[in-house]
């Protein structure tokens, strides 16, 4: 047969498993025949370049599709929305397809599973990628049937010439192939060039539908794997006593002899942990242990921060200058000034890190992780022991939902595992306690920002202007690794997210970029750890500019949408505020409204803003409520406009919207991280509270499905909207803006004076 | 022309309302052996989740979980959640707080919702149902045949599928058994019923970070149609 000759597709007696054809991109040709029968039968294999060496599909001889990515499922649908395009591409059914997530020794490295890149990046890899297999299954279908692949067809996953036909499983019966993909990756990350033509989008029929999500069902029984579940053979339980202030080094240690029975103290620089059998005997032991604390007092206060923030030293970028911004602002008629400040926040991961380490003395090591990127992790681990990434075996598995807390610190608990396994010999799981995480986990940044705008006598806009003090949303720092004084990453720098949103004439954005706070005073290498929290830096660029715009449009009297859609060009942004506007019944009026009082009893109000984030566009308009004797705030009903591009699951970008929506309003309305000069002291629920079902608002979303456009993310751009739209209402209830965050009710009250 | 899909709004709500008092009537013990599914239907109100309580006591060093009895070796103070999770090997429960401040630990304790993180075993002297056991218990509540039972989920957990609630879902287990125990109570909750409960009901609230309540909501209201 011809295909036996072709260079890509190379054959080989298949002994056990029925037969497969492995799809592979980037592998050397030595390893090919090796790892396809390794992994055409289910095993391991190793890989000596975890970038390279990539095994992407295998079309087994029962029909079955397995497709391996590290990507991972966060909830979000991932694990779903890739098995819908693979299915497409290939033309079988989706529930044939079982995606392989985030297992170093077996997936391909598409990156981490962080800034809306799954579907927009490793969803455009999986598009070709598939539709290079199915190119090799009809070459092996062409073959067969004696009919050039021009004249073949495909429905789930069997061959047609018209006259006869074959299925996938039967093409690779008895056989294991292997198929090296002529794909090139462009840019590490940034999308996939390759040979075969991808299905046009108007024949699809498995991307664009409601299919459930793949992972819901073992969620809901209790059969699905989180990294909690694991458990290893002579694992012991740690739990680790982090340091007093974020400085601070050990002074002494007390002995835990006699107060707690089966338990270890284990020591690592200044890592510090009580190891025991059972895991209540270690947090006993760890409650009971004294550690006497160096004193360390460099952290501003969450009470000071924004001024200190205003007295750092920082690294400027000019984000927008257009026109002459600062000429127009000296010689207009009318002008506007007006400061932004949000709070430092937490992720908020409801259940606490947990992560376990087995470093062996034979050198490997296993890592069981809830992490958003194992490769990542695995190289972390490997220079944080000296030893090769291939030692390192990273294995993921379903956590508590993270919003970015698990992708550039990619796992603290495993860091600290890691030390404390190659202490003692054994495995070791770390489970932070709730304090650990409200106090360690890498925050979500708090910001100031300077607004200025100038207005003509007609209430046009003649400038504006946005500076923003922002410490950095990218510390990838792993704590065990600095506590125990192998400190392997850096904390960065802030900066901006998001573009330029409106065409005013003369405008001018500025960052003001900080370094992390106190990061140079510590004996760490980081201070007060701030990195991505979903939507990072653009959902406090955002408060600013889009609440600060509905400034303007009152101003100069207008109505807020108006105003907005008067300066945009863009008929995707155009069209999402409409739709948002649409589903809302908005009627055009400015704000305040009429009757507007901080006087009265409850009274109601709306706002709108607009977003693009990362190639997607979202609006929202909102309703809320306001009590100004109590200063209590309540969302009422959010309509959400989006469009991302090619909808691939309807159903999963609907979930992720009113997500997206119900967490933001917690952070707008409840969330901010407290400290003292030595550390956080939100230590729990009660001192960082967070929405409760009592006051979710009802969402209502609007999809806007653009086929001929690729797919860009969905889990972010609603959490840009919701902040500056609930400071809107709140002007358009009351007349009075507020501009810090969070809304929580002493805030409220004491803004309203009522 | 762009394709809209538009999700209908929800139903309005009205102002929260507290939840009833319980029913005092369908809250009395019904007397019953154990073991057998047989003895359990009968007798249980239409729309009342009520199990049939054993009148077998749990041995000494003992907890009965999903109807099985299993000796216990954690020391005495040592909360339910662990020897769930631990010895006995359950995923359901989850380890989320350790303060009865989120609800991911909560198991039925006889019928009522509770905190196993801060609640020590040996303080258990009632039948413990966990996540993984909600579909027997629901399977002998309605008399099912053991091939019957083998297919059929709880409607709580149905429902959860049907409205593809979890995200994460680590703190679903928590939310699952709540609506177990306010439709015990509450067979019709109303929309302001149900935020009531998941808020008000102490310890705490039951706290979800992925923003699933809307969905929790619509679900409890499924389950609570295929219940009746």
């Amino acid at each position: 047969m011809s295909t036996i000759k072709d260079k890509h597709i190379s054959r080989r007696t298949f002994m056990k498993a029925g037969g497969a054809l492995v799809v592979m991109a980037g592998v050397p040709l030595e390893l090919v025949e090796n790892a396809a029968r390794a992994i055409a039968a289910g095993n391991f294999y190793t890989t000596p370049d975890t970038g390279t060496l990539a095994s992407w599909l295998t079309i087994n001889a029962d029909g079955t599709v397995i497709a391996r990515s590290s990507h991972v499922e966060l909830g979000h649908g991932v694990q779903t929305g890739l098995a819908q395009i693979v299915a497409e591409e290939l033309d079988v059914p989706v529930h044939s397809v079982t995606m392989i997530l985030g297992n170093t020794d077996v997936t391909p490295d598409q990156g981490g599973t962080f800034g809306s890149q799954s579907i927009k990046v490793a969803g455009s890899q999986w598009r070709q990628i598939a539709a290079e297999g199915r190119a090799a299954l009809l070459k092996l279908a062409a073959s067969r049937l004696g009919s050039p692949v021009s004249q073949l067809t495909v429905k789930n996953g069997v061959v047609s010439n018209g006259a006869q036909k074959v299925s996938y499983g039967q093409l690779v019966q008895g056989q294991v192939l292997s198929w090296v993909a002529p794909i090139t990756f462009k840019g590490g990350q940034n999308g996939v060039l390759g040979t075969a033509k991808p299905k046009d989008t108007s024949a699809y029929s498995i991307v664009g539908q409601p299919v459930p999500r793949m992972d819901i069902p073992g969620k809901v029984t209790a059969t699905a794997t989180y990294v909690t579940d694991v458990k290893v053979p002579g694992m012991l339980h740690a739990r680790v006593i982090h340091p007093k202030g974020i400085g601070s080094t050990i002074v002494s240690i007390g002995s835990l002899s006699s107060s707690v029975q089966g338990t270890q103290v284990v020591r690592v620089g200044n890592l510090i942990a009580v190891l025991a059998e059972r895991e209540w005997d270690a947090i006993k032991g760890a409650q009971a242990l004294q550690v006497t604390w160096s004193n360390w007092n460099k952290l501003p206060t969450s009470t000071n921060v924004y001024d200190v923030l205003r007295t750092l030293k920082t690294t400027d970028r000019v984000i927008t200058n257009r026109g002459d911004a600062a000429g127009a602002l000296e010689s207009a008629e009318q002008k506007l000034g007006a400061t932004y400040q949000t709070p430092f926040e937490n992720h908020g991961m409801i259940g606490p890190s947990c992560a376990i380490a087995d470093v062996r003395s034979d050198g490997s090591v296993t890592i069981h992780s809830a992490t958003q990127y194992p490769q990542g992790l695995q190289k972390d681990v490997a220079a944080m022991l000296d030893i090769s990434p291939n030692q390192v075996r990273v294995l993921r598995y379903e956590g508590p939902g993270c919003y970015g807390r698990l992708s550039a610190n990619y796992d603290d608990a495993a860091s600290e595992a890691v030390f404390l396994s190659k202490s003692v010999g054994k495995p070791v799981r770390v489970q932070w306690m709730r304090a650990d995480e409200h106090q360690w986990e890498p925050h979500g940044p708090g910001t100031v920002h300077d607004m200025k705008a100038a207005l003509d006598a007609g209430g046009n806009v003649l400038a504006w202007w946005h500076e923003a003090w922002m410490p950095p949303v990218n510390d990838s720092t792993e704590l065990g690794a600095s506590l125990a004084g192998k400190p392997i990453k850096s904390t960065g720098l802030g900066g901006w997210t998001g573009p330029d949103l409106y065409t005013f004439t003369n405008s001018y954005e500025l960052a003001h970029g900080l370094p992390e706070l106190a990061a140079g005073d510590t004996p760490y290498g980081f201070g007060l750890r701030t990195t991505f929290l979903r939507s990072p830096g653009q959902y406090q660029i955002t408060f600013a500019q889009e609440a600060f715009v509905d400034e303007i449009a009152a101003k100069a009297g207008r109505d807020p949408l108006d105003f907005r859609l008067q300066h945009l060009t863009d008929p995707r942004a155009i069209a999402v505020l409409q739709a948002a506007a649409m589903a809302a019944g908005w009627d055009a009026r400015p704000s305040p409204k009429s009757g507007a009082s901080t006087k009265s009893g409850t009274v109601t109000g709306r706002g709108v803003a607009f977003v693009i984030r990362d190639g997607t566009y979202a609006a929202a308009v909102i309703s809320a409520s306001v009590d100004p004797p109590t200063g209590k705030v309540q969302v009422q009903n959010v309509w959400l406009a989006q469009d991302s591009g090619l909808i691939i699951n309807p159903m999963a970008i609907e979930h992720q919207i009113e997500s997206a929506v119900l967490q933001t309003v917690s952070r707008a309305l409840f969330e901010e991280v407290t400290f003292d000069s030595a550390n956080v002291t939100s230590l729990d629920w009660k001192s960082y509270p967070i929405l409760t079902m009592a006051d979710a608002p009802r969402v209502t979303s609007v999809l806007i499905n653009h086929p001929e456009i690729p797919p860009t993310g969905t889990g972010e751009p609603a959490c840009n909207v919701l902040a500056s739209a609930i400071s809107s209402a709140i002007f358009d209830a009351t007349g009075v803006r507020i501009r810090t965050l969070p809304l929580r009710p002493d805030r409220v009250k004491a803004a309203l004076g009522a | 022309m762009d394709d809209q899909t538009e999700r209908p709004a929800a139903e309005p709500s009205n102002a929260p309302d507290p939840i009833p008092p319980v029913d005092r009537a369908r809250r009395a013990k019904i007397a019953g052996g154990i073991g057998a599914a047989a003895v359990v239907a009968a007798g249980v109100a239409v729309g009342a989740t009520r199990l049939v309580r054993s009148q077998q006591a749990i041995p000494e060093g003992s907890v009965r979980v999903n109807g099985v009895d299993h000796r216990v070796q954690s020391s005495a103070d040592t909360p339910l959640l662990y020897v769930l999770r631990d010895e006995l090997g359950l995923r359901g429960p989850k380890f989320g707080c350790g303060l009865g401040q989120c609800g991911a630990c909560s198991v039925l304790v006889e019928n009522k919702e509770t905190r196993s993180c801060i609640t020590a075993w040996t303080a258990v002297k009632e039948d413990v149902t966990t996540l993984e056991g909600l579909s027997a218990r629901w399977a002998k509540q309605k008399g099912l045949s053991a091939a019957q039972a083998a297919k059929t989920l709880h409607p709580v957990q149905q429902a959860w599928i049907d409205q593809q609630v979890p995200q994460c879902g680590y703190c679903q287990n928590g939310m699952m058994i709540m609506a177990v125990h306010l439709l015990a109570r509450t067979p019709a909750p109303s929309e302001a019923q149900i935020r009531s409960a998941f808020t008000n009901t102490p310890p705490s609230p039951h706290l979800c970070r992925c923003g699933t309540y809307m969905s929790i909501i619509a679900a409890v209201q499924r389950a609570s149609r295929a219940m009746a």
